[in-house]
């Protein structure tokens, strides 16, 4: 089972060569079109980022788990890569 | 009085304020004026910058660059064009060259797409390319694929 965002979801750093997104605000859209009832389904498992204006998309892959504390807050992040070494973290706790 | 050092720019700056009612950013426009005045650093000016205002194609995309004049989200003095996805999203980002220059030779050039801010040094003269500008108001919506 496939499980693709569309790429408007995503900031992108060009800088950093990364993406970022919050777990909980995803859409996730399946095969037939339509959109999962969980934000996040695949949880650690793969996923596809596409860009309909350009048709391109890529495939991520999970690589670690990060978590942390700001200021009393605490956090966890999922971190993806693409073959191509492009990074997608995913906001996991807000 | 000419301005000799920052503490004189300071007091100028302070009583232009005085005498015109004028907000905090005026008083960084010109503690800016006064220091680049001070420094010899002249201002960098576009005389057409609604010369690069238009539609354009980048990737199947539509955008439309627009001049706004000064971004007044940006403390410092600046001349901002907004580039506008005409998708479903019409999602903006900037690109704004400030005007006053804090090192000789290069011209500051901030970019907001995506809701990040981004800061780089560039040579002035590559700014009065209007190609250069061009390639860099529609590459600021560039996604990796």
């Amino acid at each position: 089972m496939e499980y693709r965002y569309h790429i408007e979801q995503f900031v992108w750093n060009k800088d950093t060569n990364s993406f970022y997104a919050e777990a909980p605000f995803l859409e996730c859209v399946m095969a037939d079109g339509s959109i999962h009832i969980n934000a996040f389904p695949n949880q650690k498992g793969q996923f596809f980022i596409d860009n309909p204006y350009t048709g391109g998309f890529r495939r991520f892959r999970f690589v670690k788990e990060i978590t942390g504390n700001i200021d009393g807050f605490s956090y966890t992040e999922w971190v993806f890569e693409s073959e191509d070494k492009i990074e997608c973290r995913i906001a996991i706790e807000i | 009085m000419e301005p000799k050092n920052w503490q004189d720019v300071l007091w100028q700056s302070m009583n232009a304020i005085r005498s015109t009612n004028a907000t905090i950013d005026s008083l960084y426009n010109d503690l800016d004026s006064q220091i680049a005045n001070l420094n010899g650093i002249k201002p960098i000016h576009f005389k057409t910058p609604e010369k690069l205002n238009g539609r354009y194609e980048r990737n199947g995309e539509s955008l439309e660059v627009m001049f706004i004049g000064r971004d007044l989200s940006l403390a410092k003095d600046n001349w901002t064009w907004l580039v506008k996805e005409l998708n479903s999203s019409n999602r903006e980002h900037k690109l704004s060259i400030l005007k006053y220059p804090t090192k000789t030779g290069y011209a500051t050039i901030v970019k907001n797409a995506y809701g990040l801010e981004s800061e780089q040094d560039i040579l002035i003269n590559t700014l009065y390319n209007i190609e250069w500008m061009r390639r860099e108001l529609v590459t600021l919506i560039d996604l990796p694929f």
